[in-house]
């Protein structure tokens, strides 16, 4: 039998590299969750600061580099949502809007308006409870696996499962538009 | 998909630099010595293992890490590298930001400096915005503070920093398109400076001698910087447009790098540091300040070597709009008994 070692097993890839392989999938992550672009470039500037600074603890025996980076993301939107201006200034360690110039600024409000479908859907489906809207935004509309969805959430795959299960079941039994006005990712994982 | 490219570029710039900060920091903690930079560099790449480091003397430290990291390849590479372009794009978008305020035309533009040569001291100066007066702190016999108000009568013809709304007009018109940006101030007399030359050194003789005489000079590297630098010292308003291709013209002149060993100004902040080595015959080094977090100019410093080394360093550490010559912003217009005005002899 293998004696577990304390020390974490360190990601052996630059934080730079994280950063490039991974920047578009967080940027899609905070968009699809926002419609300020400011509020945008900031959120993904936090991720990516609160990922460089956990960088050294990280267990890539947790998972994966983008399923850990979408758990930090969650966090970061999440107490966005709960406490917006106070928390950030708090922990803000560099302003992601004074990145932006107008070329960024016009990409940034592209890309939201692309992510609009995607945004109305998780407003369409707020009639569920947190646990459960947790994993059907992770799967539906980030496009993450079940196993990878509940490493995000840190939970089991079999809690993943009854819980996708459950908000499947909970939106075709509160679905009162026509199905056909539901567009496809959502109509997908509620078939 | 619609990814803001240089927003991507600058967070990765500044998360690098977050990244360098804290590894810095660790090993700085960890070592508790008093190490030379190049070292401490070393031990702060990711890989090299600190805490055996402890309690040790900086010298064998040094050497230790050098096995340690040599034996370990690859891995103790610089996670990645910022690079100067990255940098001054970064100022370049804050520069474009502004604030953009064009003082009235009676209105006096304050500037403190810290200048060090041999010594160093606080310089600061008030210049009116129509370029008719300029005024300095001076001390009496009788050791009192006074601000003395003289005429300013700039001879020949003008030249960047001789006159600030002059000067400002003479920017605003400059095209912001830094490749012909850095065209027009390259060869643009108005942006002659007292080093245009060769030397570097000729840059701090500033005044002494009469450049316009001076037959045109190629196009260098050394003297695109030198212009460039003095439009940044010497202007004391500039429109933001014209600031951000300024550093989007500084990233195209060959040679500027980053200095990744942090160094002090004048006024002994740290910050970004941009170097730049001339390939004169004293092999001057010119470095160029920025503060750390908004990226705006902070001053320079030019070390000349050979002979007669000597070193001269310039910080701006305040700089404001205020309505009297003397008077600080926020601060209140000196008492009249301390403006002391001096007029020239009436030559008609």
């Amino acid at each position: 039998m293998q004696i577990p070692t304390l020390e974490p097993e360190r990601s052996r890839t630059p934080f730079g590299e994280v950063y490039e392989a991974h920047f578009d999938a967080i940027l899609g992550f905070v968009t699809r969750r926002t419609a300020d672009r400011h509020l945008a470039a900031d959120l993904t500037a936090d991720v990516f600061v609160a990922a460089l600074e956990a960088f050294e603890g990280y267990d890539f025996r947790r998972g994966t580099h983008l399923v850990w980076l979408y758990g930090i993301a969650r966090n970061t939107v999440a107490s966005h949502a709960r406490n917006a201006a106070r928390e950030r200034e708090a922990v803000a360690a560099l302003s992601g809007r004074r990145l932006l110039d107008e070329q960024d600024v016009q990409r940034f409000e592209e890309r939201i308006d692309a992510e609009r479908e995607a945004r109305d859907l998780l407003a369409r489906h707020a009639v569920l409870s947190e646990p459960l809207r947790a994993v059907i935004d992770l799967v539906a509309v980030d496009g993450l696996t079940t196993k990878e969805a509940a490493k995000v959430l840190r939970i089991s795959q079999a809690t993943a499962r009854v819980r996708l299960h459950r908000a499947r079941a909970a939106l075709r039994a509160g679905r009162t538009t026509p199905s056909g006005t539901f567009n496809t990712p959502l109509a997908e994982v509620t078939r | 998909m619609n990814t803001p490219v240089g927003f991507k570029q600058r967070l990765g710039a500044e998360l690098a630099l977050l990244e360098r900060a804290r590894a810095e920091r660790a090993a700085e903690e960890t070592s508790g010595h008093d190490m030379p930079v190049a070292a401490r560099r070393v031990f702060a790449r990711p890989g090299v293992r600190r805490t055996a480091f402890v309690g040790l003397a900086a010298g064998t430290v040094a050497a230790i890490i050098v096995a340690t990291s040599g034996g370990q390849g690859a891995q103790t590479q610089p996670v990645h590298a910022m690079t100067v372009a990255q940098v001054l794009d970064a100022a370049a978008v804050n520069a474009a930001k502004g604030p953009d305020k064009e003082p009235g035309l009676h209105q006096w533009v304050y500037t403190d400096n810290v200048v060090c040569t041999d010594d160093c001291g606080h310089r600061p100066s008030w210049e009116r915005y129509d370029g008719v007066k300029r005024a300095s702190l001076s001390k009496t016999s009788g050791n009192r503070n006074v601000v003395f108000v003289t005429d300013n009568h700039p001879q020949g013809p003008g030249k960047v920093g001789d006159q600030p709304r002059e000067t400002r007009e003479v920017l605003s018109r400059l095209p912001t398109d830094p490749r012909k940006l850095l065209a027009r101030v390259s060869t643009d007399p108005f942006f002659a400076t007292p080093g245009d030359p060769r030397s570097a050194s000729m840059y701090y003789l500033g005044g002494l001698h009469n450049f316009s005489a001076d037959p045109p000079l190629a196009v260098t590297p050394e003297a695109q910087f030198t212009r460039i630098l003095n439009v940044l010292q010497t202007a004391s308003t500039i429109p933001p447009q014209i600031n951000a291709a300024l550093y989007r013209a500084l990233a195209l002149i060959p040679g500027t790098k980053l200095v990744s060993a942090p160094m002090r100004d004048a006024a002994g902040r740290s910050g970004i540091t941009i170097a730049f080595d001339f390939q004169d015959q004293f092999r001057s080094h010119g470095y160029l300040f920025l503060d750390p977090s908004t990226y705006a100019y902070r001053g320079y410093r030019l070390d000349r070597h050979g002979d007669s080394s000597f070193s001269s360093s310039f910080a701006r550490v305040a700089t404001g709009i205020v309505d009297h010559p003397g008077q600080v912003p926020g601060g209140p217009a000196p008492d009249s008994s301390s403006v002391v005005v001096v007029h020239p002899p009436k030559t008609r």
